[in-house]
């Protein structure tokens, strides 16, 4: 980024400290996801919680609600005093039986849903500081930020689960797959794609990602090719979003080949 | 005789026919006849000396409007297979080379040969063993008809390289300083120099010296004749990580390059972001390799190229650690691509206009 960062991701960067604020005791349990700070500018903050390392209190609703954020409708929903969503997720792996909120003890049901695919970022995850984007804001926090392939794993899950269903949402998560592809070296995702293989956490659900990568990403005309570059909004660049879509994806597929 | 168009070779064997039939004793006479070749809708071209006892030699000729000594050697070569090969059996046909104007260089390197020559000014020299006959004789020692091919079109690799001088360099200049500069031949500088001069391109001076240049209208109608898709060597490639990725990787490379098109001319003037990446490189495939860049059927974002000439890796500017060919090329590349290519260089035209200081030598 450079120059005067846009006062859409100041605000969301803002949201995001005070959700660390308010969550300051969990912060060990809590892995940022979508990593705003590294990767790709996205306005929403999601956090992946590891339940095993969640302390019994505060509680993570009542937490939250002091820190002026408001719960929504769904489970793990929340809504920043400024309008930011923070969505609060557990893995389904962790979540306890249960089919939207996730089963948190102490913390209730509604505190946070639960999610497939986010089970990789619990296991590649890197500490990194955040500094609030506002200059006039000095906080700073150490915190658990999601990988890229735990990233592209999460993803090609929220595309898998909806194939099909011609959403705008789903396209752009595309995109963002789109975004980390290009951005990180095939090398590095494919160490953090084999590194997911072996725990036994992210086994399952990294297998699946990689089935959801050849299936939607490596033909001209398959169905997750064609969600990015509807997603781009950019049909002068169609042919060359498509043609590395599939040289990206084939090249990862080929380099976690065993 | 100068500025009159130089005489045709119909007109060079009737002459040689002339110049031979002054020189041979009399009761000698010298014929030039045609029959026709084994080869449908050719003709062998005979000169016949005739004795006064009846006794005759024929030259076979190989008739020639211009010849310098570099095309002269490679046309010994070729006459050299044909006397072998020829309607007389074993014994080698005597040949002559027949032209308008010999240069000195090139009467000599054709009698190196053993070959006879005849030009249309009188130089001569005439040898056959049967009958005995030698005759030489010399003619004219500069050619009647310099320059007389004005040149056509600037799509040669020499012409290009001259107007890429021509427009670099800030006038006045003579040619021959230019020439020296921009280390071209001053020969193809003075011919460029006449065409842009002829289409009112540039202005020279009484001695000749150039001391007005329309560089933009020199560019203009250099990419009538050029083509940067199809004057260089040029291969499509995919870089599937996109432009910014393609040029930092660039800035890390070792061997030499020029970036050119629509990512050279973002450094200079502002433009819509670049959608295709052209590069000036010496070899394709490592380029290609370094630069993680994919042949692909369709969706290329590249365009790497073999230059027609080196000069697009000289007057290069270094900017954000990468380095560009000269301006003027960018223009010709851009004016010559596709889509909204040819508007952007105007677009770096108009900023060239106001910042000649920038970039002009």
């Amino acid at each position: 980024m450079s120059g005067v960062p846009d006062p859409l991701y100041v605000r969301a960067r803002c949201a995001l400290l005070d959700a660390f604020d308010a969550l300051e005791p969990h912060l060990d349990a809590i892995v940022l996801v979508g990593a705003q700070a590294v990767y790709l500018h996205t306005t929403d903050a999601d956090l992946a919680i590891a339940p095993g390392d969640l302390a019994d209190s505060p509680l993570i609703g009542d937490a939250l609600t002091s820190g002026g954020f408001t719960p929504r409708a769904h489970p793990g929903g929340w809504l920043s005093p400024d309008g930011i969503y923070l969505d609060v997720m557990v893995p389904d792996a962790l979540a306890g039986p249960g089919t939207r909120g996730a089963r948190l003890g102490a913390h209730g049901k509604r505190a946070a849903r639960r999610t497939k695919g986010l089970e990789a970022t619990l296991v590649d995850r890197e500490r990194r500081t955040v500094f609030a984007l506002d200059p006039t804001d000095s906080r700073a926090r150490e915190i658990w930020i999601a990988g890229p392939a735990a990233l592209i794993v999460a993803k090609l899950h929220k595309i898998g689960e909806r194939v099909g269903a011609q959403d705008r949402v789903r396209d752009k998560d595309a995109l963002d797959l789109y975004r980390l592809l290009q951005a990180v070296s095939t090398d590095q995702l494919a160490d953090g794609m084999r590194r997911l293989r072996e725990h036994p956490l992210s086994r399952d659900v990294t297998a699946t990602a990689l089935v959801t990568l050849r299936a939607l990403f490596t033909r001209r005309d398959a169905e997750g090719v064609e969600m990015t570059v509807r997603a781009a909004g950019d049909p002068e660049n169609s042919d060359v979003m498509r043609a590395s879509m599939i040289g990206l994806a084939t090249d990862l597929l080929a380099a976690t080949q065993e | 005789m100068t500025g009159k168009k130089r005489i045709s070779e119909t007109a060079a064997l009737r002459l040689a026919e002339q110049i031979v039939a002054r020189s041979l004793p009399s009761g000698w006479s010298a014929k030039v006849l045609q029959a026709p070749a084994r080869s449908a809708g050719s003709r062998f071209v005979f000169l016949r000396i005739r004795t006064s006892d009846g006794d005759s030699s024929e030259f076979g000729i190989v008739a020639k409007r211009s010849l310098n000594p570099m095309a002269a050697g490679q046309l010994l070569d070729t006459m050299g297979v044909q006397a072998t090969t020829s309607q007389r059996g074993t014994k080698p046909v005597d040949l002559a080379v027949i032209a308008p104007y010999l240069s000195e260089r090139t009467r000599e390197l054709i009698a190196s040969r053993g070959v006879s020559y005849i030009d249309s000014t009188g130089n001569m020299r005439l040898q056959s063993d049967k009958p005995a006959l030698y005759i030489l004789t010399n003619g004219a020692d500069k050619d009647p008809w310099p320059d007389d091919q004005p040149l056509k079109s600037l799509r040669g690799r020499g012409a290009a390289r001259a107007l890429r001088a021509i427009v670099d360099f800030r006038p006045p200049y003579g040619v021959r300083e230019l020439a020296a500069r921009a280390n071209v031949s001053p020969a193809t500088l003075s011919r460029v120099t006449d065409l842009l001069a002829r289409d009112a391109l540039l202005t020279r001076d009484s001695r000749g010296r150039v001391n007005d240049v329309d560089w933009a209208g020199c560019l203009r109608r250099w990419s009538k004749d050029y083509e940067f898709a199809t004057s260089n060597q040029t291969t499509a490639f995919l870089a599937p990580r996109g432009l910014s990725d393609f040029t930092s990787k660039l800035a890390t490379v070792k061997w030499r390059y020029a970036l050119t098109g629509s990512l050279g001319a973002q450094s200079f003037s502002p433009i819509a972001p670049a959608r295709l990446g052209m590069l000036y490189v010496d070899d394709i495939e490592t380029a290609a390799r370094q630069l993680d860049l994919r042949e692909v059927d369709s969706g290329t974002n590249v365009l790497i190229a073999e230059p027609f000439d080196q000069v697009v890796f000289e007057r290069t500017t270094k900017r954000d650690g990468l380095t560009l060919t000269a301006p003027t090329q960018i223009v010709a590349d851009l004016l010559t691509g596709s889509g909204r290519m040819p508007a952007e260089g105007e677009e770096l035209v108009a900023w060239m206009k106001d910042n000649e200081r920038v970039w002009r030598t």
